[in-house]
């Protein structure tokens, strides 16, 4: 008896899902869109094997810069390889660098902003001159200092490129942190009694979780093209794995003018995965802020 | 002379292809005084060429500064070869096999500018130069003149060189742009170094008029100079341009007078996307077709296993398939290159003559894997290679297709990617595990491409050579003044360093020289010497 019970329940669920995913269509269709691009996305990284009717860096030998074509959707390059099989396997790259970028640079940027907005005083000011300092470079000078001393590949990039992200994100997370840190229900928690981390994990945190999704989807874009200079520049991620900024600064920008695709479909990748994420951030965002929550139904 | 690819590729890179835009006759004409010319530069790190080897520093200093001897220049030179002239010595003798007497112009002033404002120049400002070559700390071009036991003035005019050694080459040391600037010792006094740009004194063509950090550099006639006459041109205009798109609107617009590449090229990628709008835009522009001096080669630890085994090295150099780099990276058009690049067309030994190890040099994948099973490699080995991209595309695009050849016959390479600096102080000078792939400066004589790479403990011996057969023939060839005799060592040097394959060559492009129809007596060629290309050229606009 239970288990036609619990499938009826599991239907339900899965039915009150679909409704959910399709009431998301037709209020967010853009942020719809943006999660059909990032969800595709994770599928090329992650399938890339799969999908790929050629190695990345496999030479198809009489097809050097061939215009797309049943043989080759997106054309070849000038190694004769296959530009979508390097697309897929480029989303690899580009999907890890951003997200774990991002991801890392948010914690960051949060932990610093949230703390010195809040705390304030003398452990604010310290902070906040830190970060004055820091922003005063140059990031492709940080960047490439950083570089030098950890050396080429993936995870310096992704170190690299976090710590600057957070540095400028810290401060924006910081000043939504001023503001929520003044609003009368975190001085009515205060009066109950609440400790420091209760206020910042119940109270500050969710009411700058928009400006987070915000700056995190932002800097999904800024990673991605930020790998491309680097890989450009020989820090990133070794040839011939294929990343779409590399692809696009390096034989890509070269052969623009004979083999437009070699360009073209590396900056498609890009723009794609920058607007996907935009849009889905936005689309997140109104979901998730309380402020804007009515507004999205 | 119009060759197919295909010819070029037949005629093993020795191959010249000289061209106008528009077919013209240009009719002898008398040279005129006057103009300016435009030229793509690189903003010099500094301008001290005792302290740096940087081709953009030796460039700059070619318009400002003289040496002993000089590369002769103008339509007249090949293209890969480098007849010796004198440029301050009037005349030089050779009393035994280690002493050299020249004899300096007289009259040769300094530049007007203080603390030399135009003193003549005398033989100890040579003495000066020479010795602060061989001394200054962090000069690593020293290298090139360590035959020299001493240098000594005899009067006024007379400068005599006494080596330890027999060294052949020395004067072909001596007229290489990379070596020594003559300079003023009241210069380093005041200023310490050379490095401002207001230590840029000489006895050159051109004086520096002003230097805008990576902006650009002008240069303005000597009007001092000591060839009378000369230089023709007024005043150079050097504009530092760092984006390839800028460079390349700016050359069609008719902003360049040469081809904004090194050194006064076009590269072959760019040139097959632009030289239709060129037929337009600008019809006069010469073109020269010539291979370039600049090689890549794969270096491994051959004191080490596995490449301490000649079949594996073998195996390596029959996985490369080099007609597919050629196609793939310079447009089809390249030189295949044996030990000497095929650019020094005197002293490159040609294919057919190579000998038993010329079969080392075709794609053999399936032969490549059986020398492998017999050194006990069936199913070949990881390594790693040291790389940086130089910024460039065509060498990523090449280091891309040696990993996948030698991929396809077992040998899987792990790219180890440096930062410049950093692969320049380890990789470059044998510094590394396994192997490295990367280009090498591309040298106007051999020597320097053999006794630096191929003689036991030199800081360039990046494959860890000690082979007693190649060490005897590399100083042998340095002793050997009979310049056919020389070149048959030299030749028979190849024939034996192809057979042990202990650097796997890659092929060369071939440069494209361009310049406006206008700048008349006029030669490219290889090397820094822009200055010198140009001191008899004129302009007739």
């Amino acid at each position: 008896m239970a288990e036609p019970s619990a499938a009826v329940q599991g239907a339900s669920s899965g039915a009150q899902a679909l409704r959910g995913v399709g009431r998301f269509c037709r209020r967010k269709p853009l942020g719809a869109l943006g999660a059909f691009i990032v969800i595709a996305l994770l599928v090329m990284a992650v399938f890339a094997e799969q999908l790929a009717p050629y190695g990345y860096d496999e030479t198809v030998r009489g097809s050097r810069m061939k215009p797309p074509s049943a043989a080759h959707w997106l054309g070849t390059d000038n190694l004769s390889r296959d530009m979508w099989s390097r697309i897929v396997f480029g989303a690899r790259v580009s999907v890890t660098v951003g997200v774990a970028t991002v991801g890392l640079a948010v914690f960051l940027a949060t932990a610093v902003g949230v703390s010195s907005g809040y705390f304030g005083g003398a452990y604010d000011l310290v902070v906040q001159r830190v970060v004055d300092a820091w922003l005063s470079f140059p990031y492709l000078v940080i960047v490439l200092s950083v570089m030098a001393v950890l050396g080429p590949g993936l995870l310096n990039v992704v170190l690299s490129l976090a710590v600057l992200i957070a540095a400028v994100n810290s401060r924006v997370i910081r000043g939504a942190t001023i503001a929520v840190a003044q609003s009368t229900y975190v001085e009515a928690a205060r009066a109950l009694g609440c400790g420091h981390a209760r206020i910042i994990l119940w109270h500050i945190l969710p009411n700058v979780a928009a400006t987070v999704i915000i700056l995190a989807t932002i800097g999904l874009g800024t990673a991605i093209l930020a790998e491309s200079a680097l890989s450009f520049l020989g820090f990133g991620v070794p040839p011939p794995y294929p990343a779409w900024g590399a692809m696009l600064s390096g034989s890509g920008r070269t052969y623009m003018f004979r083999a437009p695709w070699m360009a073209i479909w590396p900056g498609v990748a890009i723009s794609l995965a920058v607007f996907g994420f935009n849009m889905l951030g936005d689309a997140l965002r109104d979901l998730l802020d309380p402020r804007l929550r009515g507004l999205a139904r | 002379m119009n060759l197919s690819r295909r010819d070029l590729l037949r005629l093993g890179g020795a191959a010249l292809a000289g061209a106008s835009l528009v077919p013209s006759v240009a009719p002898a004409q008398t040279p005129k005084r006057g103009g300016t010319l435009a030229i793509r530069t690189w903003d010099p790190p500094h301008f001290d060429p005792f302290q740096t080897i940087s081709y953009k520093t030796h460039i700059a200093l070619s318009f400002t500064h003289s040496r002993l001897l000089k590369h002769k220049a103008g339509p007249g030179v090949v293209p890969g070869t480098f007849p010796i002239e004198g440029d301050l010595a009037e005349s030089w003798t050779q009393p035994s096999e280690t002493t050299y007497v020249f004899k300096l112009r007289k009259g040769v002033r300094w530049h007007n500018k203080p603390p030399v404002n135009g003193r003549e120049l005398t033989a100890d400002d040579v003495v000066f130069s020479v010795n602060h070559f061989l001394t200054a700390k962090g000069n690593a071009n020293a290298y090139m003149l360590r035959a020299v036991e001493k240098v000594e003035a005899f009067d006024r005019s007379t400068v005599k060189f006494t080596l330890k050694e027999p060294f052949v080459w020395f004067l072909d040391m001596l007229s290489n742009p990379h070596a020594v600037a003559i300079v003023a010792k009241e210069v380093l006094d005041k200023f310490g170094d050379f490095k401002k740009h207001e230590t840029v004194i000489g006895t050159g063509p051109w004086m520096l008029d002003s230097y805008r950090p990576n902006v650009g550099l002008t240069f303005v006639r000597n009007p001092s100079y000591f060839l009378p006459g000369l230089p023709y041109i007024d005043r150079i205009e050097a504009t530092v341009d760092e984006d390839n798109a800028s460079r390349m609107a700016a050359f069609l617009s008719g902003k360049y007078d040469l081809g904004w590449e090194f050194p006064g090229t076009v590269n072959r990628v760019d040139w097959v996307q632009i030289k239709d709008t060129l037929k337009q835009k600008r019809s006069k522009l010469q073109t020269l077709e010539f291979p370039a001096p600049v090689m890549s080669h794969i270096s491994m630890r051959t004191d080490q296993k596995p490449f301490n085994d000649v079949r594996v090295r073998h195996a390596m150099s029959l996985a490369i398939d080099r007609k597919a780099i050629i196609d793939a990276v310079f447009e089809g058009v390249g030189a295949m290159n044996p030990p000497v690049p095929a650019a020094l067309r005197e002293w490159s030994v040609p294919f057919d003559k190579l000998g038993d190890g010329a079969k080392y040099y075709k794609h053999d994948p399936a032969e490549a894997k059986r020398l492998l099973a017999a050194a006990g490699y069936p199913n070949g080995f990881p390594g790693t290679m040291c790389f940086t991209p130089y910024g460039s595309t065509i060498l990523v695009d090449a280091m891309q297709l040696v990993q996948k050849d030698l991929k396809a016959v077992g040998i899987d390479v792990k790219i180890d990617q440096k930062e410049y600096g950093a692969y320049i102080a380890t990789c470059f000078y044998g510094k590394f595990e396994s192997m490295t792939f990367g280009p090498q400066t591309g040298f106007l004589e051999p020597d320097n491409f053999l006794f630096g790479q191929y003689y036991p403990e030199e800081l360039k011996n990046q494959s860890h050579i000690n082979d007693p057969v190649v060490a005897d023939m590399l100083v042998r060839q340095r002793r050997t003044s009979d310049v056919a005799k020389r070149r048959e060592i030299i030749y028979d040097i190849q024939r034996h360093l192809a057979k042990q394959q202990y650097y796997v060559q890659m092929p060369s492009g071939i440069y494209i020289a361009v310049w406006e129809g206008a700048l008349k007596n006029y030669g490219p060629n290889m090397g820094y010497d822009y200055g010198g290309r140009l001191m008899a050229a004129w302009l007739d606009r």
